[in-house]
């Protein structure tokens, strides 16, 4: 059964294949003959066979024979082959040695035989051995020369149409040379479509869809296009090779090279570079372009149809090469002061024939020179570019700038400019100022010089070697452990050094980066960890400080890499000890070098500093000057103002006084006279003490008294060492020193004579008055305060004024000297005659002379309100105001003045009440708001009562106005009394409201009225009336207004029935409240007093029943137990009270605890728990 | 011995007669169970709420037993209890309860009749219990009692103590008891003794076949003051999960009769008890109880 379906298989597959091995003539034709070779050889002849059908046809049994040469080719007999089978509408190469391609094309057949004349030969394809069978095509027409195809540049014979004859010349021709396939260089077409190739084979319908172009790059109208780059066309089909003859840039840039890939779709142009700024036309001939059926091309979007028989696209190049490329500068960092060669390389990025390249040096750098290799900063140009200098212009303030003219140079390609290029005996450049420089490069390709998109930059330093130096290294650690390791920097300069990125470098480790800054002839310490020195703040702890025993070397580096110090211990420490002392290693000068062992000891274990993490003293001294110490450090201390004479903000100085300066160190005296200023100017000599330290300036004339004099001291004073003078005291050089003095004053203010004093209608109040007299009689300016003398007493002389009591003038301010003072003195007590005297006084202490004194009353009126509550709004009520004069002035003849705020009633004769010193027959008069009472005098006192009166229906304060008329002229007005007015909020009631009280009792009820804020208010008119009460009810009075505790008394009178009271209270129609006293139904309410306490001998139970009845009223214990029945009889309907004396049946006084009342009548039971406590 | 203790229990017995002493919260009955079975709590060991009244019926029924009573009482008022009680070896039957009366509020009066307020009153009482055999069918127990009382702002305290005896003969059980014998409760002034109670009660229990049906009566007397008053109860166990229970209570010298009865439902070591009362003068109250055995 297998073997059947295998072979059934079999079967299928081979009939499948459909191999043909019979064919007739035109089946298979000679479609290609290089019988010239190639040129790899000429023996190296080809034959191309074409299958027009549409099957495989398998030639392993036929031959070829040569007509001329006579040699018969027997396919089976060939040297070898990979198939031969020709497949449909395919080809097979027939060729003399396998490899005669070395790429693009294949050969399936090789035979060393195959030989054809280069003269002329005619091939004849049999489909049988030797020449047999029949005679399936017959190439060339035996003419004795070749129809076609050249021996020189091996260009092959290839047959125009397949299917026609090939045994006429006529449809043979010559390779074009350009559809080609194959190596080396093989003018021909095998594998392929002959480049001549006309075919009327038929078969596949015609392909008459003309191609068109699907995209360009650049794209048609693109801008900035980089020189270099390729052209591409891609097509949407296969194109004819030959269409490139139809397609050239124009202008020609040349060097045009035409490459197809992706089947001949796409179509690469290579050329040279392209002209900056320069639009490109892309010209395709319709005619010529076409695919590889011959339809010609078709418009698209991606060209434009330029009429006639082209189509064009175009495209402009970059406009110029400006301020392309990149540049970076060698070296990044150079040290202040010190002459290298610096590099600045440009490299383009495009390439710059016929630009320009510049770079910019700036000021503070050396003039960058051209000719003179010699000199500091002569400039050469080296890279890979031709070029030259052109120009160099500029100066030391606006730098200079270089200008090279490029020749050539390439893309990616550099133009390097030698800033003192010391290689030719240039000295090199400087820069003498600290800072980072910005070398701005610019370039043009074909504009302007353009700055490049960045320019390197160039940081210079300033070299820190021994400015701060590794001082102390305790490599053994302590005692807490030896891994506790620290070392320790010492700044000898006069300056704090900032040591942020610096770092120390070791053997095993790198301690980075430090931090902050380290003072002026301070330390900075390195920490293992961070109690390594328990009690000395450290300025950097790292875990890595592993420093061995046996030495190493210690490196401090600046953020710039630079090495500050270096402490070269490889060969062993040169002090210091491991345990059990662990002493440190102490550098005994900082400004002698690290790494010479001389300079270096072990502490001495007497001058120590700093604990170890347990509290252990250190042999060491971490934060402090070492043990072994001596410097020959130079002066880097700026100097500074110790002291002064006068001292800053002296005072009374002495005019006749030297001012004296002295400073911290011996200084350069010309600088300080040159820096030393004194405002206001006075004339004066220098000399100095013989130190130098000590400045004297001697006054040639005195100084102007109660002056204040300006001495400064400018920056520009300097030591002996040029240190700059530290003027602020900020430890850095720089500020100036300032201080200021003033002058003795001997001025007193002038006296004051005209000192007057008055009673004034104040409490206590006496009116002063007096000219200023200013601050030292020259009229310039006021005095600093006044001092007022007052007694009883008559005040005589100097000596009284001393004596007597002073009033505080803390409040009055001097005026101007002339100006006239007047001030309101309060001398209590009122009504008393004081002696006053004033005199003036300087910001010195200089007091005027005695002058003279007067002598006035105190005033003495005293104004009271009555009520001193607030008023209810909308009320009514008496007010009144009492007024006691007590000022002296006032002799019968003046006048004082009420006014009625108008918001009040408003005055009348019939309602006030004027009491004059207790008469009521002072004559007064009234006038709309005024009441006017004439005759006062400074002892009157008067009363005035408001009868009656409205108040006001809003909110306020209200003032009743009160002034008095002196003499007729002078009106003084008073502190006149104000009325709170607040609105009625609340309406309380005491007792509360009561539904228990017992019937036909009287019963007292206050009504307080207050406001929001819980003041009572006076004057509210508080209405009251009884809308439901049994028979025989009342309350008294029907209204009542409220009193200055805001409260208002009425009394309700309850009915001896009982029932419910309601009462309506009304308050500025604003307010209601009940009072309700019913009894309902039948009950029996808690008895009274409860809890009955040990002074109470009897308590009242309250019965209502609505129907007579038998009634038990019996009390029971907690636990029901009867203790005592206390009534039983018949009771009347209504509202009965039973009082009991809390004693049991067996006349015992109950004991504390709670109890039960229980009434039991005929309709009803009910119970009642109280208390009783003993 | 048993002379001795009869005769001291006696002699307070007697002295209750002439007491004027202070009801509080020890005086209420506050278990379910015995009080619907005529509040004769001085004998029914078959509620465990009994060892309140009489701590030596303890060691009678020997459990270990957690129980919560409540009791609504008259006007607003209530009282609740916890209590538990274990059993330890070589030592004997010891138990805790606490009981809390609340006795609501009352108006605040002043001697005028006025009402001023309201104020609330109050009563706590913590229990330690103790109990044994001191002989053969004889046992004994003693309650060490704390009273805190508040009426309105005033408060008092008070120390105390019950004694109890129990005899067990075959079916029949006497119990003796004395109770709330202890310090003044003195809120003010002079103060006064808490109620004193002392009684002598006995039960008498007959089983009816195999199903757990039994019969239990049960009686007791009660001086109290110048009280004398008469309980008397009848329990039907129908089988071992219910349990019915019926009384009456008299206070001989007024007039005051309540008639009683409860449920009690067991569902295995759990124990509902729920009772009502009502009395001739009073409303009735009810009380529920909910009980655990172990």
């Amino acid at each position: 059964m297998k073997k059947l379906t295998i072979i059934f298989i079999a079967a299928l597959l081979l009939t499948s294949m459909q191999i043909v091995e019979a064919a007739t003539p035109g089946d298979v034709v000679i479609n290609e003959i290089a019988w010239a070779g190639t040129s790899g050889s000429t023996s190296d002849e080809w034959i191309e066979l074409y299958n027009t059908t549409d099957a495989p046809i398998d030639i392993a049994a036929w031959s070829i024979y040569g007509a001329d040469t006579g040699v018969v080719l027997n396919i089976s007999a060939a040297d070898g082959n990979n198939t031969t089978i020709i497949p449909a509408k395919g080809y097979l190469i027939y060729a003399n040695d396998a490899v005669v391609f070395t790429s693009g094309a294949t050969i399936e057949i090789w035979d060393a035989t195959i030989g054809m004349n280069v003269g002329g030969d005619s091939i004849i394809l049999y489909d049988g051995q030797d020449g047999t069978g029949n005679v399936i095509d017959t190439a060339d027409d035996n003419s004795g020369v070749w129809c076609a195809g050249v021996a020189a540049g091996f260009y092959s014979m290839e047959r125009i149409d397949p299917c026609s004859p090939g045994d006429v010349c006529s449809n043979w021709a010559t390779n074009d040379g350009i559809t080609i396939n194959g190596e080396p260089s093989i003018n021909g077409t095998p594998g392929q479509p002959n480049s001549v190739e006309v075919s009327t084979c038929g078969g596949a319908a015609a392909d008459t869809t003309p191609p068109t172009i699907t995209a360009t790059a650049p794209v048609n109208g693109a801008s900035a296009v980089n020189p270099i780059q390729d052209i591409t066309i891609d097509f949407d089909e296969e194109m004819a090779d030959t269409s490139t003859l139809g397609i050239i840039i124009s202008p020609s840039p040349g060097g045009e090279g035409y490459t197809w890939s992706n089947t001949t779709q796409t179509l690469t142009i290579t050329h040279n570079t392209l002209s900056f700024g320069t639009t490109y036309y892309i010209e395709i001939d319709k005619t010529v372009v076409a695919d590889v059926a011959g339809n010609t091309l078709a418009d698209s979007a991606s060209v434009d149809d330029s009429g006639g028989d082209t189509y064009t696209f175009n495209f402009q190049t970059s406009q110029y090469g400006d301020g392309t490329g990149t540049a970076v500068a060698y070296p990044s960092n150079i040290l202040k002061d010190n002459h290298q060669s610096v590099n600045v390389i440009y490299t383009a990025s495009l390439d710059m024939a016929g630009g320009q390249v510049s770079l910019y040096i700036p000021a503070n750098w050396s003039q960058p020179q051209d000719g003179a290799p010699a000199s500091e900063g002569y400039l050469s140009l080296s890279g890979d570019a031709v070029a030259s200098i052109a120009s160099i212009t500029g100066n030391e303030t606006t730098g200079w700038e270089i200008i090279a003219d490029i020749t050539t140079l390439d893309t990616g390609n550099t133009l390097i400019f030698i800033y003192g290029d010391m290689s030719l005996g240039s000295p090199g450049a400087m820069c003498d100022t600290l800072g980072t420089y910005a070398f701005t490069v610019r370039s043009k390709g074909t504009g302007t010089l353009s700055a490049i998109g960045a320019s390197p930059s160039i940081e210079v330093y300033e070299s820190m070697t021994g400015k701060v130096v590794v001082n102390e290294v305790a490599f053994g650690g302590t005692l807490h452990s030896s891994s506790d390791e620290w070392i320790e920097l010492y700044n000898p300069t006069g300056e704090g050094i900032d040591l942020t990125g610096w770092y120390v470098q070791g053997v095993g480790f790198i301690l980075e980066t430090l931090s902050g800054t380290i003072p002026a002839f301070g330390y900075y310490l390195i920490e293992n960890s961070e109690d390594t020195v328990n009690d000395v703040a450290g300025g950097f702890v790292d875990t890595s400080l592993s420093l061995s025993n046996t030495g190493a070397t210690i490196t401090l580096k600046n953020s710039s890499d630079v090495t500050v110090d270096l402490v070269d211990c490889g060969a062993g420490w040169f002090g210091g000890t491991g345990s059990p002392a662990y002493y440190s290693m102490e550098r005994i000068d900082p400004c002698v070098g690290g790494s010479v062992a001389g300079n270096w000891g072990s502490n001495d274990g007497i001058t120590i500093n700093g604990l170890d993490a347990d509290n252990n003293p250190l042999n060491a001294t971490p934060g402090a000057e070492n043990s072994n110490y001596s410097t020959s450090c130079g002066d880097y201390a700026s100097p500074t103002v110790l002291y002064t004479s006068p001292i800053d903000s002296g005072v009374n100085i002495d005019t006749a006084t030297d001012i004296v300066i002295t400073f911290s160190e011996e200084m350069n005296t010309v600088s300080v006279d040159l820096s030393l200023e004194i405002i206001p100017a006075v004339a004066y000599t220098l000399s100095w003490d013989a130190g130098n330290e000590t400045l004297t300036m001697t006054l040639t004339a005195p100084l102007s008294e109660d002056t204040s004099y300006d001495i400064t001291v400018y920056s520009g004073a300097m030591d002996i060492s040029g240190n700059g003078l530290d003027g602020d005291d900020d430890g850095a050089p720089g500020g100036d020193y300032l201080f200021s003095f003033n002058t003795i004053d001997n001025r007193p203010p002038s006296v004051i004579n005209d000192f007057a004093a008055y009673s004034h209608p104040t409490i206590g109040g006496i009116r002063i008055n007096f000219t200023a007299v200013g601050e030292n009689g020259l009229g310039v300016s006021q005095c600093d305060s006044y001092e007022i003398a007052y007694s009883t007493a008559p005040i005589t002389d100097d000596a009284d004024f001393i004596a007597s009591d002073k009033y505080d003038t803390s409040g009055i301010t001097p005026l101007l000297p002339a100006q006239a003072e007047e001030h309101i003195l309060t001398m209590l007590p009122a009504g008393t005659t004081y002696y006053i005297s004033v005199k003036a006084l300087d910001e010195s202490g200089n007091s005027s002379p005695f002058g003279n004194v007067d002598s006035a009353v105190s005033g003495s009126y005293g104004i009271s309100k009555t009520p001193n509550v607030p008023l209810c709004q909308g009320g009514n009520g008496d007010l009144g105001i009492d007024y006691t004069v007590g000022y002296p002035k006032l002799d019968g003849d003046d006048d004082l003045y009420i006014v009625v705020h108008s918001s009040f009633t408003q005055p009348t004769l019939a309602n006030l009440t004027v009491t004059v010193d207790a008469s009521n027959t002072v004559a007064y008069t009234v006038s709309g708001s005024t009441i006017t009472i004439a005759g006062i005098t400074a002892a009157s006192s008067v009363s005035i009562d408001f009868n009656s009166y409205n108040f006001p229906d809003a909110e306020g304060v209200y003032e009743f106005g009160i002034s008095i008329l002196e003499n007729g002229t002078d009106l003084v007005e008073l502190n006149s009394p104000e009325f709170d007015v607040l609105s009625p909020a609340v309406m309380t009631f005491d007792p509360a409201e009561d539904p228990h009280t017992a019937p036909g009792k009287d019963r007292e009820i206050l009504v307080y009225i207050t406001s929001d804020t819980g003041l009572g208010l006076y004057g509210a008119d508080v209405a009251t009336s009884l809308i439901d009460t049994p028979l025989g009810a009342s309350i008294a009075p029907s209204s009542a207004l409220t009193g200055t505790d805001g409260s208002a008394s009425f009394t309700l009178t309850l009915s001896t029935e009982a029932g419910k009271h309601i009462v309506e209270f009304t308050c500025v129609d604003l307010l209601e409240y009940f009072i309700d006293t019913s009894f309902d139904g039948n009950n029996i309410y808690t008895p009274y007093p409860n809890p009955a306490t040990p002074d109470v001998d009897t308590i009242t139970f309250e019965i209502n029943i609505l129907e007579e009845s038998n009634v038990t009223l019996t009390i029971l214990t907690l636990d029901a137990r009867k203790v005592v029945e206390i009534h039983d009889a018949v009771l009347s309907a209504g509202f009965h009270q039973i009082t009991w004396d809390l004693k049991d049946r067996y006349g015992r006084k109950i004991p504390a605890g709670i109890y039960f009342g229980l009434v039991k009548a005929d309709s009803f039971t009910a119970m009642v728990k109280f208390s009783v406590v003993r | 011995m048993k002379r001795s203790v009869i005769f001291i229990m006696a002699l307070l017995i007697s002295v209750c007669i002439a007491a004027m002493g202070s009801s509080n919260v020890f005086n209420i009955d506050p278990t379910s169970g015995a009080r619907g079975s005529g509040s004769v709590l001085g004998v029914d060991i078959d509620d465990f709420g009994s060892m309140l009244v009489n701590p030596a019926l303890m060691p009678i029924s020997g459990w270990n037993y957690f129980k919560t009573s409540y009791r609504k009482y008259y006007e607003e008022m209530d009282v609740s209890l916890i209590s538990t009680a274990v059993y330890l070896e070589n030592f004997g039957n010891v138990g805790i309860s606490t009981i809390y009366g609340n006795w609501g509020y009352q108006d605040s009066r002043d001697e005028i009749g006025t009402v001023t307020g309201q104020f609330h009153s109050s009563d706590l009482g913590l229990v330690l219990s103790f109990g044994d055999a001191i002989g053969q069918n004889t046992y004994a127990g003693v309650n060490i009692k704390y009273l805190f009382s508040r009426i309105d702002t005033y408060t008092a305290d008070s120390f105390l103590v019950d004694l109890g005896l129990a005899f067990k003969m075959k079916k029949l059980l006497i119990g003796l008891f004395v109770n709330n014998w202890g310090t003044k409760l003195e809120f003010e002034q002079e103060g006064a003794f808490p109620a004193i109670s002392g009684g002598l009660g006995f039960r008498y229990k007959w089983t009816m076949g195999d199903a757990g049906a039994a019969m239990t009566l049960l009686t007791q007397a009660v001086i109290r003051e110048s009280s004398m008053i008469l309980n008397s109860g009848l329990a039907f166990n129908i089988n071992k999960g219910i349990r019915l229970r019926f009384g009456a209570s008299d206070i001989l010298n007024d007039t005051t009769r309540n008639i009683l009865f409860g449920t009690q439902i067991g569902l295995n070591k759990l124990e509902l008890d729920v009772s009502y009362g009502f009395g001739s003068l009073l409303p009735g109250t009810v009380s529920a109880g909910l009980g655990y055995r172990w």
